[in-house]
């Protein structure tokens, strides 16, 4: 090896003795995990001690396509510098998340795996089939913020509710809960599988809105238990389960389009919801209830939150993406058409809730059932139209939503 | 032009995987590339003379082998890992084996006949220091993957463990190898290098046809592979090199010595 004027053997950041009579495994782990987080061209130094080391280190220096740009020895040993001569990383431009940065870029690059953005990637990492890339398509302003407050706001079924205190209602009372808690279940199933079918779709790199629907997705598992728990809570047990309410939840499960569903379950699902909560928080006959039901109210309006600021930013950007939404609406209750959609276990449930058992209470639960459902089309309207749709489009679309509500 | 077919040897699985990247890669620069895998390099050299293939991805041994037989023979293209290969010579530490002479009298241990690295060279620079092989040191080989002209580095693993059995005093190995058994921890802390060789060529794409249209396409294909895709950075990884280099004179110097060694054991 000829010596380089160019280089002197003074000091260098990354210096390292090796005075071991072989090259261990375990220098050999130190050399190699030295390698990726130095840039090519970088040079290091590294001084042996042992002649026989010598050997091996010039080894690894050629087998690990590094070159030799100076070496000179004394009594001290052989001392080489390094020049690393290929590139193995692709440096990230973006500070990693911290609560407050957003991804910068419009696409995810296209070589991230599962990692944190911020981070800096191999460049012979596989390539992850992430469909879901594009900012716009995915992230809302809001989403950071909203990921915080699910944190802040995380509650247990365990300790936060008082099962003991649930009094013994008539039974058909406690049968018409129990309906309503089966239905509101099975919708928090939809809510809970839909999120996490497009996650996995989702690259990491916008990785607030990964973990966000994180949350969503353990808030909802926090709902099904709850409302399955008061169900069970007095030994009447889970009620029925309706085609029309399936029907519905499969109609929005089988949505492959992400900006839809978002639109389909945030906006008008869980917006709808919130009206059939607030009823609920006023209706139901004990306070274990609607405690159950206030907390889930709060979780719920998160989501709605987070889907009202998602399509809305898609809207300003393109106001024909109205249309789009609206067909998926309607090709949606094409499919519900097919059969009666209304599930009247839970209608009739909540006007028991709402009014009671006998002929005249029975018959005010029904009107204010009709109301609750005058309540949430005008509500589903408000939403769209601070949307950013027109108010005519909205009427249309919220006429054409699901009589399951979600 | 028609398709250029590249020979190569499966001397391993990801042989595949790596040759199935770089057609995919000329498909989509429309390049038109194939190639055919062969199970010793032999039978690669014949098909090369045959004109069967139009190019081999050939080890020193099968490149010299080539030329020799077909005068207009060059090398076009390497691994920057094949430049400057090197082996080694290890014994145990209190064996008081520090230089070749130090063999003397000694049972050494080789890899594979067909290998350059293992078994080649090293008795050639036995040779060069007045070592004949059963007169003044034992030869020992082990002569296993033969064809695969010591690819797979079989026989250099088992060398190692009859040194470690203390069957042999001495053995000559790639250093490439050395570093892969310290890595996967099969060496034992009382072995010590203590002879590493000049370096040597290794690889390289053989072309026999002189003055042939696809050469310099091939050459700048292989040259302008995007390196930041990752499935070049995979196929790299996979086939040990960063970058692909010309054979230049210096390269070509790099087999002269390999020459000699291989007329001297009456391997062509």
């Amino acid at each position: 090896m000829e010596h380089n004027d160019l280089y002197q053997m003074d000091t260098y950041r990354l210096e390292y003795t090796i005075r071991s009579s072989s090259l261990t495994q375990a220098w050999l782990l130190r050399l190699n995990a030295l390698l990726p987080t130095i840039r090519k061209d970088d040079i290091f130094k590294i001084t042996v001690v042992q002649r026989s080391v010598s050997f091996e280190f010039e080894g690894w220096v050629q087998v690990n396509r590094c070159s030799l740009v100076a070496t000179s020895s004394d009594l001290n040993g052989y001392s080489y510098l390094v020049r690393k001569d290929f590139e193995s990383h692709i440096l990230s431009d973006e500070q990693g998340f911290d609560g407050r940065n957003e991804p910068v870029h419009e696409m995810a690059p296209k070589l991230f795996g599962l990692m944190p953005r911020g981070s800096h990637i191999e460049n012979s990492s596989p390539l992850y089939p992430f469909e879901l890339n594009e900012k716009e398509f995915l992230w809302a302003k809001n989403v950071t913020r909203l990921y915080e407050e699910a944190k802040r706001n995380q509650w247990s079924a365990d300790t936060d509710i008082e099962w003991d205190a649930i009094p013994d209602l008539a039974p058909e009372v406690e049968t018409a809960i129990a309906q309503v808690m089966t239905y509101l279940a099975e919708n928090e199933f939809s809510a809970l599988y839909i999120p996490g079918k497009f996650l996995s779709k989702i690259s990491p790199y916008y990785m607030e809105l990964v973990m966000f629907l994180g949350t969503i997705i353990y808030d909802e598992a926090r709902h099904i238990e709850a409302f399955s728990r008061r169900a069970n809570a007095k030994k009447i047990g889970l009620q029925y389960s309706t085609t029309a309410t399936q029907r519905s939840l499969y109609s929005l499960f089988i949505e492959k389009d992400y900006f839809k569903t978002s639109f389909l379950l945030h906006v008008l699902g869980e917006g709808t919801f919130l009206d059939l909560l607030d009823f609920l928080i006023k209706y139901a006959p004990d306070p274990v209830t609607k405690k159950i039901v206030t907390l889930a109210k709060k979780d719920e309006q998160r989501h709605v939150n987070y889907g009202l600021v998602h399509v809305k930013s898609l809207i300003q950007a393109n106001p024909k993406r109205m249309i789009y939404l609206k067909e998926a609406v309607e090709s949606r209750k094409a499919y519900l058409d097919e059969m009666s959609q209304e599930n009247e276990l839970l209608l009739s449930a909540l006007a028991v809730l709402a009014g009671g058992v006998d002929e005249e209470g029975y018959e005010l639960g029904f009107e204010r059932v009709e109301q609750l459902k005058k309540r949430m089309g005008e509500n589903r309207i408000r939403r769209m139209i601070e949307c950013g749709f027109d108010e005519e489009t909205a009427r249309e679309i919220s006429m054409s939503h699901t009589a399951n509500f979600m | 032009m028609a398709t250029l077919m590249v020979g190569v040897v499966a001397y391993d699985p990801k042989v595949v995987l790596i040759w199935e990247i770089i057609r995919d890669y000329a498909k989509e620069k429309k390049f038109d590339l194939d190639y055919v895998l062969f199970s010793n390099y032999e039978t690669q050299v014949q098909a090369l003379l045959d004109k069967k293939v139009d190019l081999a991805w050939n080890t020193n041994v099968a490149w010299l082998r080539t030329k020799k037989r077909a005068p207009f023979a060059e090398a076009l293209l390497m691994r920057d890992t094949d430049v400057d290969f090197t082996s080694m010579f290890i014994a145990h530490e209190d064996a008081n084996i520090h230089t070749l002479e130090d063999l003397k009298n000694k049972c050494v241990g080789f890899g594979s006949y067909d290998s350059a690295q293992a078994f080649i060279l090293p008795a050639y620079y036995l040779k060069e220091q007045g070592l004949e092989p059963n007169r003044d040191y034992t030869m020992n080989r082990v002569d296993s993957d033969l064809g695969k002209h010591g690819d797979t580095g079989r026989s250099e693993y088992d060398v190692l463990e009859k040194l470690k059995n203390n069957e042999y005093d001495a053995i000559a190995l790639a250093t490439s190898t050395w570093m892969r058994m310290i890595e996967m921890g099969l060496t034992s802390p009382s072995l010590r290098p203590f002879y590493k060789s000049k370096g040597y060529s290794h690889c390289n794409f053989t072309n026999i046809t002189p003055n042939a249209s696809y050469t310099n396409e091939f050459i700048e294909f292989m040259l302008g592979m995007d390196k930041e895709r990752s499935d070049i950075t995979k196929m790299m990884e996979m086939e040990a090199l960063s970058k692909w280099v010309r054979t230049g004179d210096y390269e070509l110097h790099g087999y002269d010595e390999l020459e000699k060694a291989m007329e001297w054991l009456n391997l062509f």
